[in-house]
């Protein structure tokens, strides 16, 4: 019996940037073998990207790449060089993946001669997976967008603002970080289904198409009733007063949703000024009828008021009621450093907080490793996955085609 | 019988969550498993989520239900009762998974993780709660805008003027849904390897920080950070994002030094044929383009001037992307390889050419509205194993017969009184 979920599940992982390592984060965290191929020749421009521990850069030093490559192998393979294809089908043969993931702008790989179906003449059974923003095929196939894009294209940009303004769009990339479950969640059913039946396949997951699932509801109300969502500030259907007040301090917010009468009557309770007893705001129809005159008192009444200790008071009332925590508030919220941060150590970054996992498996929790230096396996693949010697290790360093650390 | 038609073929799930998070069950039923929503005897508090079909307000015409439960086969149970326990410990026996946000409900069924084991020790358990099951804030009450709030990515969305603003649909409960399928499958893996389930536990907040864009990498770093709305911030200044074009919103970022030249590059040369391209960016060196390293902290007068270089950048753009519409920006965008996108609204993503052509859009048939609603499709492509839409979502109590029936040999006079009793 083994405690790790993956243990024997090998991976090969041409993903880059940000939403493919994530998707393969979940099998390296929770045991399985994943051999990250990073072209030294176009280096993961994660590994270049800000924010970098104490500000300093350098490729190893990425805070955003090393938090979604936890756990994996790195083997640095110039890509641009003419015998690395080569390589990696020698890799494939002696090592035989499982699986094979990639999120290159379509064409790249079929460019290296390691499309779905020339890896599969190797690895008939292979899953093989790869993650875009608009998919395989289909007019914009081969357009690629930044994160900014893939926000923009999805909706979502749109539907984040007041409904008197312009919209503000939602903060980086969301479509990036909401696809990794989709991802890892098809790529596993797959898997699953080669168990049973001893067929691989392939899987084009496409971001845009992933992301609108999310917003399901907007598209069935349009494809039922022609309406199209707006913005709509912190306007909620089911709740009243519903929104964001300012709290003791600068930039310093607090949020309430109040979601029955209920609750209304535990908050009013908390407030006790005379006010909240009115009887206009006793329902949720007269909350709803007077809402701007309730929002203006409630921001003066939340406004002098210590953030955490009105979370603290109301939440002991049993009212939805939270501090807005910034990205610095984060990294010391006493409830997600216990449940959910944890100190990963690294040799040139010392310890640093990282994120956590996405659940827990109970019986078989993951066991998170930091990620690789560029390069740190070479060693490893090379003579122990792909059986070359070392001398010829060697000549590969020499020949600029593998990248040593 | 397995016949390898669909992905999941073999595995039967028992959805008891709430909200958003039957996505969750909604992704292992587009995957082929059985998908079993139990709710109420008087029907989920789901259904009373809008939108509602035509504005009907009724458990029926709920399109949030639909959207988040179709695939899924629907039977009524109150566990609550005596027979009701009874019914569920039979189901669980010959569940392979289990989806709930309901540890109340569970509790009270005295289903804790030792008695479900000893019920199915193949089943995996997957439970999902608004902050976990460790941690000061478990018990706290929540809902989208409270999860965004902790989250940090409540703080960074809206404008610098205004208060922080969540996104307007409510996404937190689907992300935690994803997250919940995810786990299911984790633990199915492991379960099909060892024959030992087990419980897995999702928090919505934990799920929705791993969304933030990962802004506690800015709390590593000590970096404060400011909503900026239409705008980017690096470093000291900050650069137009959001630029408004004939018929709406264009995202547009302009990236700096050798990343951004060969896109930048591109709209000039747009520019240029249309006799909108200043002199001034005709001749400038895009890769030596860089604002933000011209910026000297003991020096006032370099954000004066490295401002003054952004701006010159940023003006006849936005004077120039006023003049093409969306649509236009967007094919000249696939054409040439700029970094711009259209902000699409709800109408201009169910009518893009692109998403229709893939045949992304799948329509389910609901005769009892005598109506045919276009739901979104495959959320993957699978090139053995397509997902396909088989059935419309279920009405209230629709399969009680079938599985009550069929499945555990129940009579119809017997499942009359079950229900006059409130069992189903």
């Amino acid at each position: 019996m083994t405690d790790r979920v993956f243990e024997g599940l090998k991976v090969l992982d041409f993903c880059w940037v940000i939403v493919g390592p994530m998707t393969t984060r979940f099998l390296a965290d929770h045991g399985a073998t994943v051999v990250r191929v990073e072209s030294t020749g176009k280096l993961d421009y994660l590994r270049a990207s800000a924010p970098f521990k104490d500000n300093q850069p350098g490729i190893n030093r990425s805070l955003f790449y090393n938090e979604v490559n936890t756990s994996k192998l790195s083997l640095g393979l110039n890509m641009k060089h003419p015998a690395a294809a080569s390589v990696v089908r020698r890799l494939i043969e002696r090592w035989q993946p499982d699986l094979l993931t990639e999120s290159f702008g379509v064409g790249v790989m079929e460019s290296w001669g390691l499309d779905y179906e020339s890896v599969r003449r190797i690895r008939p059974d292979i899953v093989y997976f790869s993650s875009t923003q608009f998919g395989q095929t289909g007019p914009f196939a081969r357009y690629s967008g930044f994160g900014n894009v893939g926000a923009a294209i999805s909706g979502l940009t749109n539907v984040t603002g007041w409904p008197d303004g312009a919209p503000v769009g939602a903060y980086g990339a969301l479509p990036d970080m909401t696809n990794p479950p989709l991802g890892i969640t098809a790529i596993l059913a797959a898997l699953d289904y080669r168990e049973r039946t001893g067929k691989g396949q392939r899987i084009d997951l496409a971001q845009a198409e992933g992301f609108l699932h999310y917003f399901a509801p907007a598209f069935l109300d349009y494809s039922a009733n022609g309406r199209v969502v707006r913005r709509r500030g912190n306007f909620d259907d089911a709740a009243c007063p519903h929104g964001v007040f300012p709290a003791a301090g600068t930039e310093r917010w607090f949020a309430i949703a109040i979601q029955s009468d209920e609750e209304w009557l535990a908050l009013a309770a908390a407030i006790g000024e005379e006010w909240a007893g009115d009887a206009r705001f006793a329902t949720f129809a007269g909350r709803r009828a007077n809402e701007e005159e309730l929002e203006r008192r409630l921001g003066e009444w939340t406004q002098g008021q210590d953030a955490w200790a009105l979370m603290d008071s109301l939440q002991a009332a049993r009212v939805a009621a939270a501090v807005v925590n910034s990205p610095l508030d984060l990294v010391r919220d006493p409830h997600l450093l216990e449940s959910f941060f944890v100190e990963v150590e690294h040799p040139e970054l010392g310890a640093v907080l990282q994120e956590g996992q996405h659940f827990n498996l109970c019986e078989t929790p993951a066991q998170m490793r930091r990620a690789p230096l560029l390069g740190e396996h070479n060693l490893f693949v090379l003579r122990e996955l792909a059986g070359y010697t070392e001398e010829e290790i060697a000549d590969q360093i020499a020949a600029g085609l593998v990248e040593s650390p | 019988m397995d016949d390898g038609a669909s992905l999941l073929q073999p595995y039967r799930v028992l959805d008891l969550t709430e909200g958003g998070l039957n996505f969750a069950g909604k992704l292992l039923a587009d995957l082929g498993a059985d998908v079993i929503r139990v709710e109420p005897p008087s029907g989920s508090a789901t259904r009373c989520r809008g939108p509602f079909y035509h504005d009907q307000v009724h458990p029926e015409r709920s399109l949030f239900w639909f959207a988040f439960n179709v695939n899924k086969r629907g039977i009524t149970l109150d566990p609550g009762t005596a027979d009701g326990a009874a019914i569920f410990r039979g189901l669980l026996q010959s569940a392979d998974i289990l989806l709930e946000s309901c540890p109340q409900t569970m509790m009270k069924c005295g289903l804790d993780t030792q008695s479900l084991r000893e019920l199915n020790p193949c089943l995996v358990h997957v439970s999902v709660t608004p902050f976990g099951r460790n941690g000061p804030y478990e018990g706290y009450r929540s809902n989208d805008l409270i999860t965004w709030a902790l989250s940090g990515y409540l703080y960074v969305c809206g404008e610098p003027r205004r208060p922080p603003v969540r996104i307007s649909v409510p996404v937190s409960e689907q992300i935690a849904g994803g997250c919940a399928a995810a786990a299911a499958m984790h633990a199915l893996w492991y379960r099909n390897r060892t024959g030992l389930g087990q419980r897995a536990e999702v928090s919505q907040l934990s799920a929705a920080v791993w969304a933030n864009s990962m802004l506690h990498g800015y709390g590593v770093t000590n970096t404060p950070m400011q909503r900026q709305g239409a705008y980017r911030t690096q470093g000291r200044l900050k650069f137009q994002e959001l630029f408004r074009c004939r018929d709406g919103y264009v995202t547009c970022f302009l990236m700096q030094g050798h990343w951004g030249a060969p896109f930048n590059q591109q709209l000039v040369a747009w520019m240029q044929e249309n006799d909108m391209a200043t002199a001034e960016l005709i001749d400038l060196d895009w890769s030596r383009w860089l604002p933000t390293t011209m910026v000297r902290d003991d020096d006032p007068a370099s954000i004066t001037s490295a401002e003054r270089q952004a701006l010159m950048v940023e003006e006849p753009v936005a004077a120039f992307l006023l003049t093409k519409t969306k649509s236009e920006i967007f094919q000249r965008a696939l054409a040439h390889s700029l970094q711009i996108g259209p902000v699409m609204d709800v109408k201009d993503i169910s009518e893009w050419p692109h998403l229709k052509e893939r045949g992304f859009w799948q329509p389910v048939d609901h005769p009892e509205l005598s109506s045919r609603l276009l739901y979104p499709g495959p959320f993957a492509r699978f090139s053995e194993t397509p997902v396909t839409y088989r059935r419309r979502p279920p009405m209230i109590g629709e399969h009680n017969r079938e599985l009550y029936g069929e499945s555990l040999g129940y009579t119809d006079e017997h499942l009359r009184a079950l229900r006059e009793a409130g069992a189903i």
